[in-house]
């Protein structure tokens, strides 16, 4: 199933300035699609988004199903250093979870 | 002889014989490449391998390779595909505009992916313009917007329009092939006019020069003007 | 509010349609730009390049020896240069179906299986050719297109792809020609590249693999010529065919000079 599908995450230093942008693997169906038979296909979307960086939480989302398929976030926080770890982890309607890592470049 | 004269002449004859080596004419590529179309195609839904077969007109004009055909070529096609139009029997050719707009507004219809039981549109829309309000028109043809209005509606002019929508090569050879190097002009190509009687070439002369000439120009321009997605 | 305030108000709002005409055709290549970042083909190429390391098949090897024209495992710039004749197949290809020859020859899957799924569809339909497609053009970006065509084969595969350019056929009478051979124009409201120019052809092959958002999927060539003949009303056209092959090869040689930009995002 999708969920073995790494997320990518660029997590980049300017100044004083910490910028962070994933690609996450996701199919985000809305409830309100039907398939070729006439069927509507169940939805299936992120719920929840958590950044933190060095473990503290520099974001907290709760999305829904207005989010595009395969969605792209982007976003920027005060501080950072080289090397600081930035973990993302996402849960869904279905219950299930996916974190990836990434360091500050 | 010395050896490098030698060399010299063994060189020459090499690439002579090179040249002369011949490469497949332009009939064989013709041939191989509609066995080559046969091979590479499925039959699949309502498509069967059948719609590879081409009829006299598409032979001729895919032979063309984009160019214009010459007059005499143009006239034969013309010719052929004007005797397949039937008119209705009761002579009546102007019907329900809103069903037309229906027709031309549907795009499904003879696609390998489309229900054979399911509706079968004209998709004029891809390629036309026609009303004012859609504005998700194609440029691929002539806009139709007005069409009434700069064509009138006599009796000849229903009977051109019939037969073009019927075969629209019984009036314009490769008509959409359309490959020409020139832009095609907002106005009836002239071998379209052609076809059409004096006095219809003569009203449009009037209606297309003159003081409707610069808001012909205005509206072609912000035809252009378009959404890209 | 006075007169004039009204009359300002008035002209404000009649300016109003003719502003926004312009400023949506703005805003609209501002949200393509927007949209080249975070392009989700990246998805695919990272899956694609863990396909192509990975061992798989009934004989356990990895792609890493696949010759796509440069040299065994060499993958920067091949893309650039198919299609191409390879000796050991005595044929022209295309990186789709020579991707297909090293999963038959190198992994041991046999040619149906290997081409089982060349489109995805979804989670649980997803295709390995597109990820390993997406994963080997974005090792030619930023490289110039050089197709050759030196071996007899390559000439003929150009010229009967110019053939097949002008075919009309099927129910409608289209060819390839029929919707693009001419400047600026488009179907409905979506514009079609003149590939009877080189510019044309550049723009166009350029720019393939690209994630289709309509589809959510990345889609490959051989899937646009697919679903091109789809539209003509032609039958299905086979995956990895001859036609396909020359086709390609007619275009991306016309697309020469041109700078390699994919695996790119389209609407």
């Amino acid at each position: 199933m999708a969920i073995g599908e790494p997320m990518k995450i660029r997590a980049a230093l300017s100044g004083d300035t910490t910028e962070i942008k994933v690609l996450m693997n996701h199919e985000m169906e809305t409830g309100q699609r039907k398939d070729a038979k006439g069927e509507t296909i169940p939805a299936w979307f992120i719920q929840n988004v958590l950044v933190t960086w060095s473990g503290k939480t520099v974001l907290s989302a709760q999305w829904g199903t207005a989010i595009a398929k395969n969605p792209f976030l982007s976003f920027k926080f005060k501080g950072g250093t080289k090397g600081d770890k930035i973990v993302i982890r996402w849960v869904d309607s279905r219950g299930d979870t996916r974190s990836d890592e990434a360091v500050i470049a | 002889m010395n050896l490098r004269s030698r060399w010299v002449m063994f060189a020459s004859a090499t690439l002579v014989a090179a040249a002369c080596t011949t490469s497949p004419s332009d009939e064989e590529i013709s041939s191989k490449a509609t066995a080559t179309l046969k091979d590479s195609f499925k039959a699949a839904g309502q498509a069967g391998l059948d719609r590879l077969d081409q009829d006299d007109t598409q032979r001729a004009c895919s032979s063309l390779s984009g160019k214009t055909p010459p007059r005499e070529i143009a006239a034969k096609i013309e010719a052929a595909n004007l005797a397949t139009v039937k008119y209705p029997a009761d002579g009546k050719l102007l019907g329900d505009w809103k069903n037309g707009e229906k027709i031309a507004q549907e795009g499904r219809g003879k696609q390998f992916s489309d229900d054979p039981k399911g509706p079968v549109g004209a998709n004029c829309y891809a390629c036309h313009q026609l009303s004012k309000s859609e504005l998700s028109f194609g440029t691929i043809g002539p806009s139709l917007y007005q069409y009434g209005k700069s064509h009138g509606n006599s009796v000849e002019v229903q009977r051109y329009t019939y037969g073009k929508i019927f075969n629209s090569e019984a009036f314009i050879a490769s008509a959409l092939a359309a490959v020409r190097r020139e832009q095609r002009t907002p106005r009836l190509l002239a071998s379209e006019r052609h076809n059409e009687p004096a006095r219809i070439r003569a009203r449009s002369r009037r209606r297309f020069g003159g003081r409707f000439a610069a808001a012909r120009r205005r509206r072609t321009s912000a035809t252009k003007r378009r959404i890209v997605l | 509010m006075n007169r004039f305030a009204w009359l300002a108000a008035f002209a404000g709002l009649a300016c109003a349609p003719l502003a926004s005409a312009q400023s949506t055709t703005d805003e609209i290549a501002k949200y393509r730009a927007a949209l080249q970042d975070g392009n989700p083909a990246e998805l695919w190429e990272a899956r694609g390049e863990a396909l192509w390391k990975e061992k798989r098949g009934p004989k356990q090897v990895s792609l890493e020896a696949c010759d796509l024209g440069k040299g065994p495992g060499v993958v920067k710039g091949a893309y650039a240069e198919l299609p191409r004749y390879f000796a050991d197949a005595d044929r022209v290809m295309d990186l789709e179906t020579r991707l297909v020859w090293c999963m038959v020859r190198l992994q041991g899957y046999s040619d149906a299986d290997a081409k089982k799924n060349p489109f995805g569809n979804g989670a649980d339909k997803r295709s390995d050719l597109e990820a390993l497609t997406a994963y080997v053009t974005s090792e030619s970006r930023g490289v110039k297109m050089s197709v050759a065509l030196v071996h007899p084969k390559e000439v003929e595969a150009y010229r009967i792809g110019e053939k097949l350019f002008y075919f009309r056929g099927g129910t409608h009478d289209f060819a390839c020609a029929t919707c693009h051979g001419e400047n600026d124009k488009r179907i409905r409201l979506q514009d079609l590249p003149n590939l009877m120019t080189t510019e044309g052809a550049q723009k166009a092959y350029t720019t393939w693999p690209a994630y289709r958002v309509s589809q959510g999927e990345l889609r490959t060539f051989e899937w646009r010529l697919y679903d091109c003949f789809r539209q003509q009303r032609f039958p299905e056209l086979v995956y990895g065919s001859d036609a396909a092959i020359a086709l390609t090869t007619y275009l991306a040689h016309n697309a020469n000079g041109g700078v390699y930009d994919g695996p790119a995002i389209k609407r």
